[in-house]
C-alpha cells in the first residue's frame, strides 16, 4: 500500500534489484558466509556500487541516488533475499552516513558524502559499542552504554582534540574508509557530554584491531576498533559540542526500519525456501504442501510477514513525511525481528533435515534472523524504549 | 484517486463516531450484554441511523455516505471499540448490501438500498448457511468440488415471472428484524456450484419465519436466529445477478468484507488494550521498580506492536479493494492476522487487568468473549488458512 506512494522509477529499480540479486547474489550466498577469518570479498559490494547503490538514500547533489526511505527499504529487503550479510553491509554503511545527513553542515556533507557515492564508494562503520575487559567481579553494565562512551576527549587545544579508547563489534570496520564515533567531550556529563564525529580510518592513530567471529550476518565482518591518541581536527565533528546522544537517538529511529527491512528480506527468503520445499518434497507418496499442517503453517507465515512489511513500509513512510516515526520505528523492528526469528525456524521445520547441515542456505537463514534481532538495539531494548512512550 | 490518507471530513466523521460509540453505544452495549441476545434491540441501530452508519458504503445516489473501503473500515474499527455487536451489525448490512451493489439490476438497487440509508433505522441480512447442509456421503477422494453444500433451493414457475424458495438458513445476525434478507440457493433440479444464485427477501413476505433466537457468548448485542423458508414467492426481479452466478458473486462478497471482519477485530484489541494500559498505569504494586513492571511494559509494548501491524494489514486490503487491485489474498491475511492479534491481546489484558477483569460485566471480559467469536463468523480460521494455502 505505502509501496503505490513510490515513484514508478523507484518501482523499476526494485525490480532491477530484484533480478540483479537472484542472478549474481543468491547463487553464492553461501560462499559469503564464511566462517574462517580471512580476506573480504569485495565482488559483491562492487557490483551494488556499480549501480550507485552502497548508500542509496545520500541526496543526489551529492553523487548519491537520492531515494526516500521506502525505497531503500525496499532495496534492503531485496539485497536481504540474497545474502543478509550483504545488505547488513550497506545497513552499517547507511548508519554511519545517517549522522551526516541529518545533522552534518553543507561543507561537511560537500566533502565527505561524494566520496561514498558513485563506483568505487569508501564505505562507512558506526562503532557504537564497547567491551571494556573489566577484571574486578564488580559488575559494570554501564561500559556497554552509548551514554558513556569510553572514547574519551584526552586533551583539547586550538580546535585540535585528542581522543583516545576502544570500540568493540564494530561492523564493516575492516573494510571500511570513514568511522563514525561518539566522543565523550565531557565524562561528568554522561549523556550530554557526547559528540559524533566521522573520522577517516588513515586518521594517524586508529587502529583497527582483531576480528570478532559472528554467528550470523557473517559476511559483514566485525572488528576491534583502537583509537590510539587520534587527533581529531574540527572539521570531523559533527553537530554541536553535547549533541551526540540525540543524534544518536534520532538516527536510531530511523535506522531502525531498515532494519527491519533486512528482517523482513530473511523472513521472505525462508518462506519462499519453504514453499518451494515443501512442493517438492514428498511424504506418502504425496507433496508435504498437500499435508494441511504444512500448508497452514506456511499461510500463517505469508500472513506474518505481510503483516510485519506493513508496519515497516510505514514507519518508513512516516520518516518520509517527517511525522513521529519513534514509536513506528520500535515497532516496525519488534514485529519484523520476531516474524522473522518464528519464520526462519519454521521454514527449517518444514525443509526438513537437510536443512540442519552446515552450509544449507535455510541454517544461514536462521543466523541471520536471530543476530538481526540483536543489531540496532534488541528487541527488549525497543519494548522498553516503546514501554516508556506508552506510560 | 483512491488513496489510504483520510481526507479532513473523513476524520471528523471518525472522531463523531468514535464520541458515539464510547459515549453511548458502549454503556447500552454493556447492558444488552448482560440481557443477553433474547431481544432485538433498536436502540443502536437508532443511533446509527441518525448519522447515516447503518451501511456507510452505499452510494451518494442512494442516499448513502458512499465511503470508501478504507475509511469504512476506520469507521467499522471505530465503533467497535465502542461495542464489537454494534459494529457486526453494519457489518452484517454491508453484507447483504454487497452483492446487491455489484450484480444487482437498477430497480433492486432504488428498491432496497435507500432503506439503509434513511432516518427511520432498517436492518438487513446475508444468509448463507445451511441449517441442514447437503453433505456428501461418498468417501471424501470420490467428492467432487464442483458440489454445493447449499440445500435451499429455488424454482422459477412456468413464465418465469415468481420465484419459489424453500428451504432454512442458520447463524443470520439482525435476521429476526431484517427488512430484506439477501439469500443464496441453489436451483432445484442442479447440486452443481454454478447452480446457484442470490436472491432479495423482503422481511415481511409470507413464508419467512424465524425458527429459533440463537444464545451465544459473544457479540450479543447483535440479535442472532435461525430462519426458515417456506415456499416464499418472489417476483423474478429480486434475483441478483445473472442466472447461475451466485458462486462467484458469494466469493467476491466474502473476498471484500472480510476485511471488515479484521476491522472489528482490530477496534476490540484496540479497546482491551486501553483498558490494559489504564489498568497497569494504576495499579500500585507496578511501582517504578517492580520486576513485574518490566514483564507487564514489555508485554503491552508487545502488543501495541501487534495492533499497528494488524490495523496497517487491514488498511492495506481495504485500499486494494478500493483500487481493485487483487484483493482476495490480501484481505484474507488481514483478517486471519486481525483475529488472531485480537484474542492474543485480549487474553493479555484480562491477565494484566488481574481478577476483576474476570468478573462478570467488567469490560475486559466482554472483549475477551467477543474477540473468540470474531474468529467463527463468515469463516473460521482454519477455513481462511485453507483458503490462503490454496493461494500460495
Amino acid at each position: 500500500m505505502f509501496r503505490s506512494t513510490i515513484p514508478k522509477e523507484d518501482r523499476e529499480l526494485v525490480m532491477m534489484v530484484r533480478e540483479l540479486v537472484e542472478t549474481h547474489i543468491t547463487p553464492k550466498a553461501v560462499s559469503y558466509d564464511k566462517d574462517e577469518n580471512g580476506s573480504f570479498d569485495w565482488s559483491p559490494v562492487n557490483l551494488l556500487a556499480r549501480y550507485n547503490l552502497m548508500a542509496p538514500n545520500i541526496p543526489e547533489e551529492y553523487g548519491g541516488r537520492g531515494l526516500c526511505n521506502i525505497t531503500t527499504a525496499m532495496i534492503l529487503e531485496e539485497i536481504a533475499v540474497g545474502s543478509a550479510g550483504l545488505a547488513a553491509v550497506l545497513l552499517t554503511n547507511l548508519h554511519a552516513v545517517s549522522p551526516l545527513l541529518t545533522v552534518g553542515t553543507e561543507e561537511q556533507k560537500k566533502e565527505i558524502l561524494p566520496l561514498m557515492t558513485g563506483e568505487s564508494p569508501k564505505l562507512a562503520a558506526a562503532t557504537i559499542i564497547e567491551h571494556k575487559p573489566n577484571l574486578e567481579l564488580i559488575a559494570q553494565p554501564e561500559t556497554m552504554d552509548i551514554r558513556h562512551s569510553s572514547v574519551n576527549v584526552e586533551n583539547i587545544e586550538e580546535g585540535h582534540l585528542v581522543v583516545k579508547g576502544l570500540k568493540d563489534y564494530v561492523m564493516n570496520a575492516g573494510i571500511a574508509g570513514f568511522l563514525a564515533v561518539a566522543l565523550s567531550t565531557n565524562p561528568e556529563k554522561d549523556k550530554a557530554g557526547l559528540q559524533i564525529a566521522v573520522l577517516p580510518v588513515e586518521t594517524e592513530g586508529i587502529i583497527i584491531g582483531k576480528q570478532r567471529k559472528t554467528l550470523g550476518l557473517r559476511f559483514c565482518q566485525a572488528n576491534e576498533v583502537i583509537f590510539d591518541n587520534v587527533e581529531v581536527s574540527e572539521k570531523y565533528l559533527i553537530g554541536k559540542p553535547g549533541s551526540g546522544f540525540l543524534v544518536f537517538m534520532q538516527n536510531l529511529d530511523r535506522m531502525v526500519p531498515l532494519a527491519a527491512a533486512l528482517s523482513l528480506g530473511v523472513a521472505r527468503a525462508a518462506y519462499e525456501a519453504a514453499l518451494n520445499a515443501s512442493k517438492n518434497r514428498m511424504f506418502m507418496g504425496k507433496p508435504i504442501f498437500e499435508e494441511s499442517t504444512v500448508s497452514f503453517t506456511l499461510a500463517e507465515m505469508a500472513t506474518k510477514i505481510n503483516a510485519a512489511r506493513q508496519s515497516v513500509h510505514f514507519a518508513c513512510w512516516l520518516i518520509d513525511k517527517d511525522l513521529d516515526y519513534s514509536q513506528a520505528s520500535s515497532k516496525a523492528k519488534i514485529i519484523a525481528s520476531s516474524v522473522a526469528q518464528e519464520v526462519t525456524a519454521k521454514a527449517m521445520e518444514i525443509i526438513g533435515g537437510q536443512a540442519y547441515l552446515y552450509g544449507h542456505h535455510a541454517e544461514i537463514y536462521l543466523r541471520d534472523a536471530k543476530m538481526l534481532s540483536i543489531i540496532d538495539g534488541s528487541e527488549q531494548f525497543h519494548r522498553n524504549l516503546l514501554a516508556s512512550q506508552l506510560y | 484517486m483512491a488513496t489510504f490518507i483520510l481526507s479532513k471530513e473523513e476524520i471528523e466523521l471518525i472522531n463523531e463516531v468514535h464520541e458515539l460509540a464510547v459515549k453511548k453505544i458502549a454503556p447500552r452495549a454493556a447492558d444488552l450484554d448482560v440481557i443477553g441476545d433474547g431481544i432485538q434491540d433498536w436502540s443502536i441501530p437508532e443511533l446509527l441511523a441518525e448519522k447515516n452508519l447503518l451501511a456507510p458504503i452505499i452510494p451518494e445516489e442512494y442516499g448513502g455516505r458512499g465511503l470508501s473501503m478504507v475509511a469504512t473500515a476506520a469507521v467499522i474499527e471505530e465503533l467497535a471499540a465502542g461495542c464489537a455487536g454494534a459494529a457486526a451489525m453494519v457489518v452484517q448490512n454491508i453484507y447483504a448490501v454487497t452483492p446487491i451493489l455489484i450484480a444487482g439490476n437498477k430497480k433492486l438497487k432504488e428498491k432496497f438500498l435507500p432503506l439503509l440509508s434513511v432516518r427511520h433505522p432498517h436492518l438487513a441480512a446475508i444468509a448463507i448457511n445451511e441449517t441442514r447442509p447437503d453433505y456428501n456421503l461418498e468417501r471424501p477422494e470420490s467428492q467432487s468440488e464442483e458440489i454445493t453444500r447449499i440445500s435451499t433451493t429455488f424454482c422459477y414457475n412456468k413464465d418465469g415471472e415468481k420465484v419459489l424458495i424453500e428451504g432454512s438458513k442458520d447463524y443470520i445476525i439482525n435476521g429476526a428484524e431484517a427488512s430484506f434478507v439477501t439469500l443464496l440457493a441453489r436451483d432445484k433440479e442442479s447440486r452443481h456450484k454454478s447452480s446457484l444464485q442470490f436472491f432479495v427477501i423482503p422481511g415481511d413476505n409470507s413464508g419467512v419465519e424465524v425458527r429459533e433466537v440463537l444464545r451465544k457468548i459473544g457479540l450479543r448485542s447483535c440479535h442472532t436466529v435461525k430462519m426458515g423458508f417456506n415456499n416464499v414467492e418472489i417476483p423474478s426481479d429480486y434475483a441478483v445477478g445473472r442466472r447461475g452466478g451466485g458462486y462467484l458473486l458469494l466469493l467476491q462478497t466474502f473476498d471484500i468484507n472480510r476485511t471488515l471482519l479484521g476491522a472489528i477485530a482490530v477496534g476490540v484489541a484496540k479497546a482491551a488494550f486501553n483498558l490494559a494500559l489504564k489498568a497497569a498505569r494504576n495499579n500500585s504494586l507496578l511501582g517504578m521498580n517492580s520486576p513485574s513492571k518490566y514483564y507487564i511494559s514489555s508485554s503491552l509494548a508487545d502488543m501495541s506492536t501487534q495492533i499497528d501491524a494488524a490495523r496497517l494489514s487491514v488498511l492495506r486490503a481495504a485500499y486494494c479493494i478500493d483500487v481493485d487491485e487483487n484483493y482476495a489474498r490480501v484481505s484474507g491475511m488481514a483478517r486471519l492476522y486481525a483475529t488472531q492479534v485480537a484474542q492474543q491481546v485480549t487474553s493479555n489484558a484480562v491477565d494484566i487487568i488481574g481478577r476483576l477483569g474476570f468478573l462478570i460485566g467488567h469490560p475486559a471480559e466482554k472483549y475477551l468473549r467477543d474477540a473468540q467469536m470474531l474468529s467463527m463468523i463468515a469463516g473460521s480460521d482454519y477455513l481462511h488458512k485453507k483458503v490462503l494455502a490454496a493461494q500460495l
